[in-house]
């Protein structure tokens, strides 16, 4: 039993020599400086944000009717070299799901190459993006189909579509206006669609 | 370096993210309730008022402002109403929501029930006596008379929800969340019902003065006030339902009490071994 003891406090002191200078690099008077890549001492959280739920409520009229509605996404990090801004859907599919197994797809349009919103489609734009010009697009309800263009949100198995990359701190944080928007006639039924999207802000 | 290096590790695998949920209601085209009843003037005390909006669809009806009934029109958008008459201006409103609670009414339908002058010249005086016996000296001031038959009394018998209670301060107890109410009055007749004071029915007794609606209870007391009215006379009945919790099953005592046993039963048996175990070492010794 003795020599038990003896050998526990044996290796005890062997941990204690070994872990010294760790301990010591770590004590309290080295945080609240330093760099740590490239972020400075508490510069580096970044958190992201936006209003949750975009409701755009259609009432289909003789003619395809299109309501346009926006998401502001606020990006916030003291990270000297910015944030990289992505979007992308929850699920394998872009759809609008109803409760039934009705469903609204996405416009066919990319970031790269958008598209007008036809009959019964829906889909994202940010203004000056890509190939989306510059707008401005302004909210909207129950309007005819516009001259804008929009883009399908990619599903969860392809890459996400980068909406915002920046090079400086944000701090307040920047706003990235996302809008939304969906055209519909009375061939799809009356319903609630929904579907869920992630935005992923990443310190540059 | 190896913390900076961790520090760096850790930044670049947290990634703040947040999710948006992309919501779109489709909503049924709503048309514009139209009434196909003309503004006019009666001396009748109910009149049917219709119209026309979408098809199968809310349709809410409102008098002088107030909410009296709500109906669905029918597939081909009509939708029609009994209603009541009170005496000068009833303007009548109708409002379509559809399933996203847009809502669309027009401009009111006015109806303006008006009471006739007394058959008498307005200068003769009535007396306020029997026929037969002298005039008495008292004139009274000439007033005008609904032209409906005028009754006595209105009947007001509730037969709901278990045979007739026709007396009034009635009291039941029910577990029910809602209770439908039939009585019979005079045809026609005017019926308002009041929950603890609060309107909850407005409607019109059939041709053979039967009437029936589902009233919610709220928990505890409730004190139904059934008014019936037509040309002019009321009656009231009263009736009292206390609202019951349902009986839910009490399983907490049992089990307390099962774990009870259980427990006791394991103790026992470990004081059991012990007490073998103890008993076994003595008799080594």
């Amino acid at each position: 039993m003795k020599q038990y003891t003896r050998h526990l406090l044996v290796l005890a002191i062997l941990a204690l020599s070994l872990l010294a200078p760790a301990i010591s690099s770590a004590i309290p008077g080295d945080y609240g400086a330093g760099s740590y890549g490239a972020c400075t001492y508490n510069t580096c959280g970044i958190t992201v944000s936006s209003d949750s739920v975009v409701n755009m409520n259609v009432t289909p009229g003789s003619s395809t009717t299109c309501t346009t509605q926006k998401d502001s996404v606020v990006v916030t990090t003291d990270s000297p070299t910015g944030y990289s801004l992505s979007m992308k859907s929850n699920t394998s599919s872009s759809n609008l799901v109803g409760s039934s197994a009705a469903f609204i797809p996405p416009v066919s349009g990319t970031q790269a190459s958008p598209t007008t919103l036809s009959a019964n489609t829906w889909g994202y734009r940010v203004d000056s993006l890509g190939g989306f010009g510059g707008g401005p697009t302004t909210a909207s309800n129950n309007a005819a189909p516009s001259a804008a263009t929009f883009a399908a949100v990619p599903t969860s198995v392809q890459s996400a579509a980068s909406l915002a990359s920046t090079s400086a701190a944000a701090n307040p944080g920047v706003t990235t206006p996302v809008w939304f928007s969906i055209c519909a006639n009375t061939a799809t039924p009356a319903d609630t669609y929904s579907t869920a999207i992630t935005f992923t802000a990443v310190v540059n | 370096m190896f913390k900076t290096s961790f520090i760096s590790l850790l930044i670049a695998a947290s990634p703040a993210t947040f999710a948006t949920t992309i919501q779109s209601s489709i909503c049924e085209p709503v048309n514009v309730p139209v009434f196909t009843t003309q503004d006019s003037t009666t001396t009748a005390t109910t009149e049917i008022i219709s119209g026309t909006t979408s098809s199968n669809i809310a349709v809410s009806v409102q008098r002088n402002t107030q909410h009296i009934a709500t109906l669905t029109s029918d597939s081909s958008g009509t939708f029609s109403l009994q209603v009541s008459l009170a005496p000068g201006s009833n303007s009548f409103t109708a409002t379509s929501t559809n399933n996203c609670g847009s809502a669309s009414s027009q401009d009111p339908v006015t109806i303006t029930r008006t009471l006739q002058q007394n058959q008498e010249s307005p200068m003769t005086p009535i007396i306020a006596s029997p026929s037969n016996e002298e005039p008495a000296e008292q004139e009274v001031t000439p007033t005008t008379q609904e032209t409906t038959t005028k009754p006595d009394v209105i009947t007001l018998r509730i037969t709901a929800p278990s045979g007739e209670i026709g007396t009034a301060a009635n009291t039941l107890t029910t577990s029910d969340e809602s209770v439908f109410l039939k009585g019979m009055s005079h045809p026609s007749a005017h019926i308002e019902i009041s929950n603890n004071d609060i309107k909850v029915a407005d409607l019109i007794a059939a041709n053979d003065g039967s009437f029936g609606v589902l009233i919610p209870l709220s928990k505890g007391t409730n004190i139904l006030t059934i008014q019936a009215s037509f040309a002019g006379v009321s009656t009231t009945q009263i009736l009292t339902y206390i609202r019951n919790e349902k009986d839910t099953p009490q399983f907490t005592a049992l089990t307390i009490s099962g774990a009870v046993v259980i427990g006791a039963a394991i103790v026992g048996l470990i004081l059991h071994n012990k007490l073998q175990l103890k008993h076994k070492s003595k008799r080594r010794r």
